[in-house]
């Protein structure tokens, strides 16, 4: 399959490269938001709005910024852009579905400081993806992102039953389980060849 | 009126903010660009050298599409190479940047091109972020970056399972990397294409020069 | 005196950014594959620490209250492309090698962090000193990760092969699977020595 087809830029950082197993980016809510399956399945598709708007307005901003030969400033405006996004996103939500809204509370803020929606914004930019690609690329990504959220959501709340010593319950149990995963998902390294 | 005052408390603090923090960027995007550029210059330099040894005077070339000039960068959106003599002091040998998406990220590489036998003589990886321990080989492994020695780009690259090369156009994969080694034929295979009416225009340019 | 030198080694070790408080998680597993990167990383983060800390704790009595951390975003934004110019002007292999993750040091959260909880409500001196403190143990935490990530998964340490000739690198530990399984090692063994430290002092 050429690699710059949207089918492999999708299956490529939904499934290949997952945003959050491969290239960790997102960890924090990974590992913060994933202790129940329903928060973590809600967290995803906020995720997943935030990086398909905040993808658009970054591939507008950066015809900008080359047209005025004004690249150091990518960072910056990238930043005030995905801040301004979930702020956007935030509205729209408690507007069409406020139960939505009361769910994802204090993560909907949290959002900003995201690093995969930041890096769909950086990585798009420096592999030169046309409009389309980047849209494709933003919903592969997040879609990668729910998916991991949603895996290891189910996995944590199976564990809640196991009885592991004390020393390892918590965060370094949940590390161990992610490790696991993310060498699961490298058998599909050679998807798409 | 309460209303704009309080607007103002908020929003004039903000545009000091971004004020201060356009100042400090442009200051230091200016205070180290010479710097940055020079080392790539160099970088750039010393890898095309290193990619065809035997060419004499190496020089960077840009082409607008109508004119060739000699240039110290690429330029973006121009067609840049560069361009050496053989021994015979005509313009044969070319050093040329291509790159495209590989398995995780851009690959970036460098090739020596002889356009004379229209045959590929030297190869670099520049920039990978290919998997460590699969894919990051095809930087360095003494088997596969072989192929590149002598790689005749006629008919047409083509990219063969480890072990299956039969023909002098055809590219040795590596065993798990192969997607990796499949885009680098890709890589090749369209900058070849791209380049090869170019350099035979600035080839004939310079005839007997 | 005593208040700045709890400033100082707080952030090393007791309120260790990563192994502690677990922020900053993406930049530790994702650059920890080489003891070269992960100093360099943890030296521009310290950085960006730094920096951004005297200016907040400057402008702490100008910033609004309602716009503060998007006031701190644009402070950090503006000082991590600073350093990249800077990184990129001593090393462009190292920059290269990091690749987004330097951009991505807006987004680490113990900087944001150490903003709202100390820089915006202290004086310069202590939010350097928090600063510098954070900034290393950020620093200490990736050290480790990286050594044991390249001695174990390429047989070198910092590029200088450290390991007998026989010994096959177990390539699994440079992989991203690996970093997820050394840093739930080394949480380990930071929980096992801090419980058996309340043991002794109890």
């Amino acid at each position: 399959m050429n690699t710059d087809s949207h089918a492999f830029i999708f299956l490529s950082a939904c499934v290949v490269n997952n945003f959050v197993l491969a290239s960790f980016l997102g960890i924090c809510p990974f590992l913060g938001v994933s202790k129940k399956v329903d928060t973590a399945l809600r967290m995803g598709i906020a995720v997943l709005l935030v990086m398909l708007v905040s993808s658009a307005a970054a591939f507008g901003i950066n015809l900008v910024l080359q047209s005025f030969d004004a690249e150091y400033l990518q960072l910056v405006s990238y930043i005030a852009v995905i801040a301004s996004t979930v702020q956007l996103v935030e509205m729209i939500i408690k507007k069409f579905s406020p139960s939505l809204f009361r769910a994802l509370g204090i993560f909907l803020p949290l959002i900003t400081t995201n690093c995969a929606i930041l890096g769909v914004a950086l990585f798009q930019t420096s592999r030169e993806y046309s409009f389309s690609q980047s849209l494709v690329f933003a919903l592969g990504a997040g879609a990668g992102f729910t998916l991991a959220l949603w895996l290891m959501s189910g996995l944590r709340e199976e564990s809640e039953f196991a009885d592991p010593p004390k020393l390892i319950k918590g965060t370094a149990l949940s590390l161990m389980i992610a490790g696991i995963l993310s060498m699961a998902f490298m058998g599909f390294a050679g998807l798409g060849a | 009126m309460n209303n704009i005052t309080s607007s103002l408390k908020i929003g004039l603090p903000l545009a000091i903010l971004a004020a201060i923090s356009g100042l400090l960027i442009v200051v230091s995007h200016l205070a180290t660009e010479p710097t940055i550029k020079a080392a790539q210059q160099r970088i750039l330099q010393e890898s095309a050298v290193q990619v065809i040894p035997q060419a004499q005077n190496l020089q960077l070339i840009c082409s607008d599409g109508t004119n060739f000039k000699a240039a110290t960068d690429f330029i973006r959106d121009q067609d840049c190479f560069f361009a050496g003599q053989d021994s015979a002091e005509s313009f044969n040998y070319f050093v040329l940047n291509a790159q495209g998406q590989g398995f995780a990220d851009k690959i970036q590489v460098l090739y020596g091109y002889d356009l004379n036998r229209a045959t590929i003589i030297g190869f670099l990886v520049l920039e990978s972020k290919e998997t460590p321990g699969l894919g990051d080989k095809i930087a360095f492994d003494p088997a596969f970056l072989d192929n590149f020695k002598q790689l005749a780009t006629q008919p047409k690259i083509e990219v063969v399972k480890q072990g299956q090369k039969t023909a002098p156009h055809q590219i040795d994969g590596i065993t798990g990397a192969t997607i990796s080694s499949v885009a680098i034929g890709d890589i090749l295979r369209s900058s070849v294409e791209h380049f090869t009416p170019i350099l035979q225009e600035f080839q004939e340019l310079n005839h007997g020069k | 005196m005593e208040n700045s030198a709890d400033n100082f080694f707080r952030g090393l070790w007791k309120e260790n950014p990563v192994f502690v408080q677990l922020l900053g998680m993406c930049p530790i597993l994702a650059v920890s594959n080489t003891v070269i990167n992960s100093l360099a990383m943890g030296l521009a983060t310290t950085f960006v620490l730094i920096c951004s800390g005297i200016l907040i704790s400057l402008m702490r009595n100008i910033i609004p209250k309602q716009v503060r951390i998007a006031a701190f975003i644009i402070i950090i934004a503006t000082f991590v492309t600073v350093a990249e110019f800077i990184l990129q002007a001593v090393s462009i292999e190292i920059h290269k090698s990091l690749g987004a993750f330097i951009s991505l040091i807006v987004v680490n959260c113990i900087i944001l962090g150490r903003a709202e909880a100390f820089a915006s409500r202290n004086p310069v001196f202590p939010s350097i000193l928090d600063a510098v403190g954070t900034g290393l143990g950020f620093t200490f935490a990736l050290f480790c990760m990286g050594a044991l990530r390249e001695v174990l998964g390429s047989g070198t340490f910092a590029g200088i092969a450290v390991m007998p000739a026989a010994f096959e690198p177990w390539i699994v530990f440079i992989l991203p699977g690996g970093g997820f399984f050394v840093l739930g090692f080394l949480l380990l063994v930071v929980n096992h020595i801090n419980s058996s430290l309340k043991r002794r002092a109890a």
